[in-house]
């Protein structure tokens, strides 16, 4: 039974959580021969003819060489998923780029929004004004995002100036979005991150993807390319200089439903003020009687509901014994003061106001979390 | 066809009763390539070191000729370990010869399990795959007129 005199105000997860990983991007360098290297090797020879020693063989003036060739190999790996309210703005989705090579490259970045599957439901937005918005820090070589601390200020990406790895190099990047408010809770929009290997400024044919080579034998002089990638999602194939990863913005919101509830807790009035006390059931509403209002707030969604205001007006027929506020609510208090007991509610004068409370999501196996006002009156 | 490296060598003349050339060697490096097959065995094999990146095997070869009129004896062939080169264990013992290593340069020679070096505390201990700058073999002989020899070691290019 629910009593207009009550409303129910709370703000939908007002701190949205951004599940970044803790990990690292990479856990050791490769330390791989840089690419152009010319291995050389040599070797001497003794031996005896007639039992008289001969003079040594040394092949120290025509040593025998080799070129190392460069290795072109990349990760892309989300660096975790965002879990956010629908509505909100400037949102970010972090990603890896790793240099796995033994030269410098060069990046093309671009972001694929994933298409309707069975895991992605909605597409996030582009900031207003905004083309899809990348910007990236070049890692200081711990493996470990800190944007604008140790990793720099943050770059905006321009194609036409691609960023550039050396060999066991870390690129962040970040895409930043906004959430429809036509979003609810559980929706899933999945970004991937497709980053392709350049020709870095140092190349003649800078800007352009890496090919592979192999077109002869070319066992000395320039390096040349061989590519290593592995393939990361259906946005590109292995082999081919190019790797990608997905995050997803998962939307969370708290879903509140609000009950009132009237009961008689004695019918002679006693052992009014103590909640919950004991009560005796039963008994008729007459002058005398305590009465008990519970109002339940719910939450059954994924995010906590802040900033709670739960108002209640009594009505003028009572008088104002006691209320108090539990459940599930966090922090939360009766501003301003509950009316002293005794005090006759007519025209308004007993109000119950509870303000600031909140109510987290429930955890699993739990389906929803549960605050309660409760409140005792006498009739009178 | 592949395209070896030889190395070509011009053998200093001690004097006139003895012969101008005598043994002719020559090394060459290929890369070893392992190819596993369906049914899980594995094909290896040997091509040009064309397209080398680094984790990939290398091998390198020394192949000896007599040339002489008279059977060569005694034969120590020494090859060092790049340095960008790691040695694989075992691959130098072949053709039935045990090789000596050196982990200091090519001064002092050992067995591989005897091959030791000190520790940061001073202690001796076994050399690691990476310490061996040096590898050398020992070839009795003879090495009769126009016999040919070879050996070779393996390392993974770092």
């Amino acid at each position: 039974m629910t009593n207009i005199n009550t409303f129910l105000k709370a703000l939908l997860g007002a701190t949205a959580l951004t599940a970044f990983s803790t990990g690292t991007a990479q856990a050791q360098a490769n330390d791989f021969t840089p690419a152009g290297t010319e291995v050389s090797n040599t070797f001497t020879l003794d031996y005896n003819v007639g039992g008289v020693a001969q003079p040594q063989i040394d092949s120290t003036a025509t040593p025998t060489l080799f070129t190392v060739d460069r290795l072109v190999d990349l990760t892309v790996t989300s660096n975790g998923d965002a879990i956010v309210v629908p509505g909100a703005t400037d949102e970010e989705l972090v990603f890896s780029v790793s240099n796995e090579g033994n030269d410098t490259q060069a990046y093309d970045l671009t972001i694929v929004e994933e298409t309707a599957t069975a895991g992605d439901t909605i597409d996030s937005d582009d900031p207003a004004g905004a083309v899809p918005s990348l910007v990236y820090y070049i890692d200081d070589g711990n493996g470990t995002f800190e944007p604008g601390a140790a990793d720099g200020s943050a770059v905006t990406y321009d194609p036409n100036n691609p960023p550039e790895l050396g060999a066991d190099e870390v690129l962040w990047v970040v895409v930043t979005q906004d959430i429809p408010i036509s979003a609810t809770d559980g929706d899933h929009a999945d970004l991937s991150l497709v980053a392709d290997t350049l020709e870095p400024a140092s190349s003649p044919s800078a800007g352009t993807p890496v090919t592979a080579d192999g077109d002869g034998n070319n066992l000395t002089g320039a390096a040349e390319n061989v590519l290593a990638d592995g393939f990361g999602t259906d946005n590109e194939v292995a082999n081919a200089g190019d790797h990608s990863a997905t995050g997803t913005f998962i939307i969370a919101s708290a879903t509140i439903v609000g009950e009132k509830v009237v009961s008689i807790h004695t019918e002679d009035g006693t052992n009014c003020p103590s909640i919950p006390g004991t009560p005796v059931p039963g008994g008729y509403s007459i002058p005398g009687a305590c009465v008990e209002y519970i109002i339940s707030v719910e939450n059954s969604g994924s995010a906590t509901a802040t900033d709670f205001i739960v108002n209640d007006v009594l009505p003028s027929e009572l008088e104002f014994v006691s209320a108090v506020f539990g459940g599930d609510f966090v922090s939360g208090s009766f501003t301003p003061a509950l009316p002293a007991a005794g005090t006759d509610c007519l025209s308004g004068a007993c109000v119950v106001n509870l303000t600031g409370a909140s109510l987290p999501a429930p955890v699993a196996p739990a389906i929803s979390t549960t605050g309660t006002v409760t409140i005792r009156a006498f009739v009178k | 066809m592949r395209n070896l490296i030889l190395t070509t060598l011009t053998i200093a003349c001690l004097a006139a009763a003895l012969p101008s050339y005598a043994l002719t060697a020559s090394q060459t490096v290929q890369k070893e390539v392992v190819v596993q097959l369906p049914d899980g065995t594995e094909t290896v094999s040997r091509e040009a070191a064309d397209l080398v990146t680094p984790g990939e095997r290398v091998v390198y070869t020394l192949n000896f000729t007599n040339d002489d009129a008279q059977p060569a004896t005694d034969l120590v062939l020494t090859m060092p370990i790049p340095g960008e080169i790691k040695f694989m264990e075992g691959t130098a013992s072949n053709n039935n010869m045990t090789p000596e290593y050196s982990a200091d340069g090519g001064k002092n020679f050992s067995s591989r399990e005897q091959l030791k070096i000190r520790d940061i505390d001073g202690s001796l201990i076994t050399a690691s795959s990476s310490d061996i700058t040096h590898i050398r073999w020992t070839v009795p002989g003879p090495l009769a007129v126009g016999e040919t020899g070879n050996l070779y070691f393996k390392g993974v290019l770092r």
